[in-house]
């Protein structure tokens, strides 16, 4: 008898006593109790909480808003909410730093009283860029951990999550001192204030405009509006020169603004010369072209769009289509066989390079921001005798989804830019041309070269438009034992439910999971009419601030991969939210963050066992072909 | 969960937003999942469908839509786009369903499950009768399995293991329970240290200076062994002053509780279980010691005992020898001129017998060995006997002085100072006070003739002495046996100041033993012609003198008796004295007793000629020749009882006993030594005393040899030398001129140089690891204690 | 640096630690001390250290590095444990209790030797699929299939071309679709009873007109999913089952393990 007691007593043990040796998942045990809560708005988040309505009134007469015509406003949203809700006032003292370049900023600028600088050419700010590339290797992790401390030092990238902190920490005059001795003549700057008011400023104001090429923003004028809405890193650093009031206009805002033709206006005015100028000095290429050239090229130059900003719609569109057709679909920015007409520069957004092959096109890459096309051939045309025939462009530049390009004539890259360009800056001379005038055309064989990038993957990833992503998961199916134990990590780390899902897109042994891939273009935020979805500052990822999502779907239907997904929003207590009206559950849009906020680093990417999942940066070619190539 | 459709390489669009992601961390699955179609909220947390609680509120139907309403808000949205697809929404599908739970999501479970069946089967285990044959980790070997037949519980487990019965935690250790047992045979084993040796025992073997084999520094590795030193601040002193002796003692064991529950004795620790490995089967032999065992200790390793085993120096030829046995010359000379086999195993062999070393005895005794050929001339050598006591002739003049109550001096014995004081008389006079001045003047021959005269001192001294011996005759003859004894306790206070101990009593005894009072009567009417007056005082001393002479007679029948049986076998009994006596008697009448033809096998006489009492020895092995003999050398030699002229007494042999016996060195009688050795009055006369080492360091074992045909004889590893540097007798000769009391190293130096030193190699023909056994337990013993360690050749 | 020479220091560095705990027994040997009870604390501070991964796990948000890195300690520390054990272990192991924690230990260090070499061959015959599926899952795809399947075959019966198809289905195919693989198969799957299928299913051509073909080929496609997802079924559930087994005898291993040291301790009469 009491063997059998002893025997059942184990087997038919209660599963709550097993809770003790599970980590709580208080989040979905919560779901029963619920709250009633009033419907989120999309202006229950002002950007500035604060803002009166003296400061309303003040605003409304002042330069631009006083002639804009409020019967252009929609009902839903009228100009003084608008100024109310997506503006906010800030004060600047002289030689304050507006924003860095590089940063990541939801804002456009304007400019009420006194001046703003911005610099044409790079300042060096004590910080560096984040640069951590995921490291593949068990062993190479362990000594990046072992080594922590000092590689960061070196590299002077906190955790975002510690920003704000390591950010007081570097203010020290210490910090600064030895950052100063190794980087080439970074600028000195010092900081004041805190919270929403914290400002850093120049230390050296003279010295480093006298270093520097600045142009001048005035009064009434408004500047940084093209990252804001291109959700692309700052080109330039802007400095107030003086004292200021600056009118920050997040870029819903601005969205609502550009209503109006005169504001639209002026948003088109100034950003052809000083910008252009700015991004031409940043060029490798343009490093000894006397200025007095550069202001030709400048005159020169062509700025052209390719596609539309919203691209996910005809992405979405093409899905059922031929790899043909929808190549047929992509905007020809220049196309292999044609003259060789100018040089262009890559601003932002995707372009597929790509040649014929057989019936179809091959791709060979895809050029990202800052990457030229046409430039082989150019020099080679540049170069070329007298009875010698030029060539022809040897690929075709597609835009994959929205570009930004900017074109430099032939006759201006050959006057201005070529005579001043060393050799090595220059591409190799191009031996066996494809395309010559009246030759006829000839295959090249489709075998991928070693250190390439496989032209399967490199055309899967370019159709499936990954190459947008900065941190996409890629599961290596090869080493993948399917466990989930990255799901049942996440889920650990996001309160009991996993913010993404191990399917999705496979091409060969590599998985791309839906998870959210923080993309160099995010579409998914274009649609937010709240901000809630944005971009940190330094690191560029892409987070959803949940007090200010309103659940209204936008960035979860227009993300082309399907990485976000609406679910329950929870209150503190982990009650679920219950809109007081429908008596519907308020949802929130729920992606992945990279556990930015819990330990720092991807939760999934940590508890893999077999080292299958991790981050790639596929808007570089080069990662793809480090994923290709893992031994 | 359309998305999973498993076609097209682009990702589908028709995304539910809303639909939660797969969970695998959740507890429960939704029941219609086998169906192909779970609801996309699935259960809650606590395993209840979704769905099972929406009976209050109705389930939006397809009319609900309202196309007004923005997609989003409609709460009807949903059922509404899906009706386009599909006819009517299945109501099997949208009913509430049974949750499943999830396969993988509690694998603790098992684990737990598992873990609790299996600690409740140890539980159960550990309740019932059986548990010890559960949890012994495997039978006990041949000698102990007894042990787990006991029945009564504290009998089993707990006879070893220290805390196996009581829940309490004990105080003994697993060792002490091991010396309740074996501390009988292995007393010394208690001590736990290096083959059970004392501190200072392992010291001074490891402090001796290089000495062949057991150079310390050789023998036993210095890390092995770690002083304790603050305990034993002594033993460090030693151990760091001698710089060569690396080495100290101690733990070797890993236990570190046992050791420290040992009292602070012990600088070396060593746990039985080190060595002796239980619960290894009842095949496994308990004593079967490794080789790496012993090397952990020894400094000096070797592969085998063929390969790296150190030479013997002496061995087997250390032993100390007490009989001055001349091999060579007994083989050469005696048995060649009397054309016998010299072999050795008639003397040393006894198959009937095994000693330590087997069959094999160092001497099969003088009957079976000597007797033959010396037996007659030990009997030749006493053919007169030992006069034990004369009576001298003095000056008539003298001896008429009334003064000196001698007037009854035998007339035979009037002419002039002579005869000799023998060392019997001599050392029964020490015990008269009045005798000690005149004995001291006595020269050491004992003549009277020697005392030299100056003045009236040779008369004086003989005199005195006479009047001494004539006291000691007449005592004897009233008291008997009990009159010696009396005086040679005495004797002994004085020449040790202390009372007689147990050894000398034992010796007293054996003095005294085969004394006919009678005899010394006939003396009183025969030599002193006095019957009249013995008989006169005997009547007026008679009711004490024969009370004290029955009590004697009762006293002493006691120790002779116990004497009879402890030496039965070796001792010569004086149980025939009394029919010397009357022997004696009927011989008087006879003009001329000899003893050589009428006491053949031993006894008293009165020599009527000489006036002199004689003993006739019973031949070889006379308890009273040897007895006296013990006597004299302790009362004459020692340092309260020197006289000035005689410097030294050597020792007293009436019969030539020495010539064969090397007796251990009496000086050093009364200290520790001698007594360690010596612990009953005849091993010192013995051949061997082998016997009183229970475990000597080496062992061997000759029997299993003797039958291999190739050693059948000796001399195959007995090799006597071609040459000895000097023999025996010279030797022996040589260390009395020297100093007598060097007489063992001397028979020792002589045995080590009689025969070849045995080699290694003759053992390794055999004892190699390919054939023979060569293990280091095969010759040697580890338990050998203070008694094999004195064997080393302390 | 490679895997490849991350595995070959690591295997150096797992070599060396066994000679030096050999060594270590040895001078253990050479000094009289006990060196069972060197090789059972270090066989019991690294099985504690195999522990930790379970534990790492559970703390996935701790910064104490990758799993992966665990992982590979844990396999190569479980190299270690295991030969420390055949150190520690009498031979023959004697005593039922004995018996039983040397079981158990064995039985944990094989289950886990076949996890390390199943995680390293499984996945690339899972990723040889034309698809992922992820197990949870596979039973509402399964059923997708099967109803497909049947409608397709309902269908065929109407296209005027007989039942050919129809009745094959009936026989052959409903099984197939709607009735879980044998524990054969479950555990060493094949792909025979696909092929066979998908040869009769061709074999059917022949009495079939064009819509039954195409029918016919829409069918063979669906038993080569189904067949996928049996397949990896199969394989992800015998990874899941050997992992949840390894798991699961560990806490007995615990268990068994503190009885062993407390007993060994109690009988030397230490504790």
């Amino acid at each position: 008898m009491l063997a059998f007691a002893l025997l059942a007593f184990p087997v038919g043990l209660d599963v709550k006593l097993l809770s003790l040796y599970r980590a709580p998942s208080n989040g979905t045990r919560m779901s029963l109790q619920m709250i009633s809560v009033e419907r989120p708005d999309r202006w229950d988040h002002p950007l500035d909480p604060g803002i009166s309505d003296q400061t309303l009134d003040w605003l409304s007469v002042q330069h631009p808003f006083a002639r804009m015509d409020a019967d252009r406003f929609a009902r839903t949203a009228p100009l003084r909410d608008v100024l109310k809700n997506d503006c906010r006032l800030l004060e600047f003292e002289k030689g304050d730093i507006v924003f860095r370049e590089g940063q990541y900023g939801g804002s456009a600028y304007l400019v009420l009283e006194g001046e703003v600088r911005i610099f044409l050419s790079s300042l060096v700010f004590p910080e560096a860029k984040r640069n951590g590339t995921p490291t593949s290797n068990w062993l190479s992790l362990l000594s990046s951990r072992l080594f922590k401390s000092k590689s960061e030092s070196e590299l002077g990238v906190p955790a975002p999550s510690k920003l704000p902190h390591s950010e007081d920490r570097r203010g020290s005059r210490r910090n600064i001192a030895t950052r100063r001795r190794r980087q080439s003549a970074p600028i000195r700057t010092g900081q004041r204030g805190h919270g929403t008011n914290t400002r850093i400023f120049l230390q050296d104001i003279p010295g480093v405009l006298g270093a520097h090429e600045t142009s001048s923003i005035g009064c009434g004028e408004l500047f940084g509006e093209l990252a804001a809405v291109t959700r692309s890193p700052r080109d330039f650093t802007a400095m107030s020169a003086t004292r200021a009031k600056v009118l920050e206009i997040r870029w819903q805002g601005l969205k609502l603004l550009k209503q109006d033709p005169a504001f639209r206006e002026l948003l088109d005015e100034r950003y052809r010369s000083e910008v252009l100028r700015n991004h031409l000095r940043e060029t490798a290429l343009f490093r000894f072209v006397p200025d007095e050239h550069i202001d030709q090229i400048v005159a020169n130059a062509r700025l052209e769009a390719f596609g539309t900003l919203e691209w996910y719609a005809d992405f979405r569109k093409s899905s059922g289509k031929t790899p043909a057709e929808r190549i047929d679909k992509e905007p020809l920015v220049a196309e292999e066989g044609h003259y060789a007409t100018g040089l262009w520069i890559i601003r932002g957004g995707f372009a597929r390079l790509s040649r014929r092959q057989g019936a179809g096109h091959r791709t060979l890459a895809y050029l990202g921001k800052g990457q030229m096309f046409g430039l082989r051939e150019l020099v080679h045309n540049f170069r070329l005798q007298e009875h010698d025939a030029p060539l022809p462009f040897q690929e075709s530049l597609r835009a994959i989804g929205y570009v930004d390009a900017l074109c430099i004539p032939k006759q201006t890259l050959f006057a201005h830019v070529l005579p001043f360009v060393r050799k090595v800056d220059l591409p190799k001379p191009i031996s066996e041309a494809r395309y010559r005038f009246g030759q006829p055309l000839m295959d090249a064989p489709l075998h991928a070269r070693k250190h390439s990038v496989d032209t399967g993957l490199l055309e899967f990833l370019v159709d499936q438009r990954l190459i947008n992503g900065k941190q996409t998961m890629v599961i290596d199916t090869n080493r993948c034992t399917r466990c989930d134990d990255c799901v049942r990590a996440c889920a650990a780390t996001h309160g009991g439910t996993p913010v993404f899902e191990r399917t999705g897109p496979q091409y060969g042994p590599w998985m791309f999971a839906h998870a959210c891939m923080h993309c160099e273009d995010p579409v998914c935020m274009i649609g937010c009419p709240t901000g809630a979805i944005h971009r940190a500052s330094e690191s560029g990822l892409v987070s959803i601030s949940g007090e200010s999502c309103i659940g209204c779907k936008s960035c979860a239907e227009s993300c082309p991969y399907g990485n976000i997904r609406m679910v329950k929003a929870l209150d503190q207590q982990g009650r679920v939210k219950v809109a007081e009206a429908t008596g519907e559950p308020i949802l929130r849009a729920s992606k992945c963050d990279l556990c930015a906020d819990v330990s720092g680093r991807p939760s999934c990417q940590t508890a893999c066992p077999h080292a299958a999942l991790q981050r790639v940066n596929l808007s570089q070619v080069q990662q793809v072909k480090m994923l290709t190539h893992r031994i | 969960m359309d998305q999973h459709q498993p076609s097209g390489g682009l990702p589908n669009h028709g995304i539910d937003v809303t639909a939660p992601r797969a969970n695998p961390a959740r507890p429960w699955v939704c029941g219609n999942t086998a169906l192909g179609s779970p609801c996309p909220t699935g259960p809650l947390e606590d395993g209840r469908c979704c769905r099972a609680n929406q009976s209050t509120k109705p389930a939006p139907q397809p009319g609900d839509c309202d196309p007004t309403k923005c997609d989003h808000e409609c709460a009807a949205a949903k059922l509404c786009k899906h009706n386009r697809i599909s006819s009517q929404p299945d109501p099997i599908l949208s009913a509430p369903c049974i949750p499943r739970r999830a396969t993988w999501y509690a694998r603790q479970t098992w684990a737990l499950n598992i873990a609790m069946l299996l600690a409740g089967l140890l539980l159960l285990a550990m309740a019932f009768d059986f548990r010890e044959e559960f949890f012994v980790p495997g039978n006990l070997s041949a000698k102990h399995s007894q042990i787990l037949g006991n029945t009564i519980a504290s009998q089993r487990c707990s006879l070893c293991h220290p805390n196996a019965h009581t829940i309490a935690g004990g105080f003994s250790t697993q060792d002490e329970l091991c010396m309740h047992c074996h501390s009988a045979h292995l007393p010394d084993a208690a001590l736990r240290s290096p083959h059970d040796l004392t501190d200072q025992q392992l010291i001074q073997l490891v402090s001796r200076p290089a000495d062949g084999i057991f150079a310390a520094e050789k023998l036993i590795r210095p890390t092995a062994v770690v002083a304790r030193k603050n305990q034993q601040p002594n033993v460090a002193q030693d151990l760091n002053a001698s710089a060569d002796i690396s080495i100290a003692l101690t733990t070797a064991a890993g236990k570190g509780n046992v050791q420290e529950s040992m009292p602070a004795s012990g600088a070396v620790q060593t746990a039985c279980a080190q060595c002796h490995v239980e619960h290894h089967g009842k095949d496994r032999d308990l004593k079967s010691i490794a080789n790496q065992r012993c090397q952990a200790c020894h400094q000096s390793r070797f592969h085998s005992f063929a390969d790296g085993h150190p030479e013997f120096d002496e061995y087997p030829y250390r032993t100390e020898r007490r009989i001055a046995f001349d091999h060579r010359a007994h083989r050469d000379k005696y048995f060649g001129q009397k054309q016998t086999q010299f072999d050795c195993q008639a003397c040393h062999v006894v198959n009937e017998q095994l000693s330590l070393v087997g069959n094999v005895f160092r001497t099969i005794g003088f009957e079976g060995a000597c007797a033959k050929c010396h037996q007659e001339a030990i009997g030749a050598s006493l053919a007169d006997g030992w006069a034990v006591l004369q009576i001298p002739s003095l000056d008539n003049q003298a001896l008429n002085n009334p003064q000196l109550e001698l007037s009854d001096w035998p007339e035979t014995a009037r002419f002039g100072y002579e005869g000799e004081i023998s060392t019997l008389v001599r050392v029964l006079l020490l015990g008269d006070p009045d005798m000690r001045l005149a004995l001291a003047k006595l020269p050491t021959s004992g003549k009277l003739s020697d005392i030299p005269e100056i003045g009236q001192l040779r008369a004086a001294v003989s005199l005195t002495l006479a009047r001494g011996i004539r006291k000691l005759v007449r005592q004897v003859a009233q008291k008997g046996q009990q009159a010696w004894k009396k005086r040679l306790t005495f004797a002994i206070e004085v020449a040790l100041g202390r009372p007689p101990n147990e050894h000398e009593l034992l010796l007293m005894d054996d003095a005294c033993a085969g004394l006919p009072p009678n005899l010394f009567r006939e003396i009183e009417s025969q030599w002193f012609s006095n019957s009249d007056r013995l008989a006169i005082t005997n009547s007026e001393g008679a009711p004490e003198s024969l009370g004290v002479s029955s009590e004697v007679e009762s006293s002493s029948a006691a120790p002779l008796g116990q004497l009879v049986s402890v030496n039965q076998d070796d001792l010569l009994l004086g149980d025939d004295s009394f029919d010397d006596f009357q022997g004696n008697e009927k011989a008087a009448s006879s003009p001329r007793f000899l003893g050589i033809q009428h006491l053949t096998a031993g006894g008293w006489y009165l020599d009527d000629e000489l006036l002199a009492v004689r003993v006739m020895s019973r031949g070889h092995a006379d308890s009273f020749l040897a007895a006296w003999n013990e006597i004299a050398q302790i009362t004459l030699n020692s340092d309260q009882a020197k006289t000035t002229d005689s410097a030294h007494l050597r020792l007293f042999t009436p019969g030539n006993c020495t010539e064969c016996h090397l007796i251990p060195d009496e000086s050093n009688y009364g200290k520790p030594e001698y007594h360690s050795q010596e612990s009953a009055i005849w091993s010192s006369w013995k051949s061997s005393y082998r016997a009183t080492t229970s475990r000597p360091f080496t062992k061997f074992n000759h029997s299993p040899h003797l039958t291999l045909p190739l050693l059948k004889n000796c001399q195959h590893c007995h090799e006597l030398s071609a040459s000895p540097s000097k023999t025996l007798a010279e030797s022996v000769n040589l260390v009395a001129d020297k100093s007598p009391s060097n007489s063992n190293s001397v028979a020792h130096e002589y045995l080590a140089t009689e025969f070849v030193h045995m080699r290694r190699d003759q053992c390794t023909v055999c004892h190699s690891n390919a054939s023979l056994n060569d293990s280091c337990t095969e010759c040697h013993n580890y338990h050998v204690g203070t008694d094999g360690f004195l064997l080393l050749g302390h | 640096m490679s895997r490849q020479n991350t595995r070959i220091l690591a295997w150096t560095i797992t070599i060396c630690l066994i000679a030096l705990t050999a060594s270590g027994v040895q001078w253990f040997r050479d000094h009289l001390a006990d060196e069972s009870t060197l090789t059972g604390w270090i066989l019991l501070l690294s099985t504690f250290g195999l522990f930790l991964l379970s534990e790492r796990k559970r703390k996935i948000t701790h910064p104490w590095g990758p799993v992966a890195i665990w992982l590979q300690v844990h396999t190569y520390l479980g190299v270690y444990a295991s030969v420390i054990f055949l150190m520690h272990i009498g031979w023959p192991v004697r005593g039922a209790f004995e018996i039983l924690l040397a079981s158990c230990f064995v039985f944990v260090a094989c289950s886990g030797i076949v996890l390390a070499i199943y995680s390293r061959t499984v996945p690339k015959k899972l990723a040889a699929v034309a698809r992922d599926y992820p197990l949870e899952q596979i039973p509402v795809f399964a059923a997708q299939v099967a109803n497909q399947a049947h409608e397709l075959a309902v269908q065929s019966a109407s296209f005027g071309e007989g039942a050919t198809l129809a009745e094959y289905y009936k026989r052959r195919l409903l099984p197939f679709f709607n009735e879980p693989r044998g524990s054969m198969y479950r555990m060493f799957p094949t792909g025979a009873t696909k092929r066979r299928l998908l040869r009769e299913l061709g074999d059917l051509d022949r009495y079939l007109a064009s819509q039954g073909v195409a029918c016919r080929i829409k069918l063979s496609q669906m038993v080569q999913n189904k067949d996928d997802l049996d397949f990896h079924s199969a394989m992800q559930v015998r990874l899941r089952f050997l992992f949840a087994l390894h798991v699961a005898f560990t806490w007995s291993l615990a268990i068994l393990i503190a009885t062993h040291v407390i007993l060994v301790y109690r009988f030397q009469g230490v504790m």
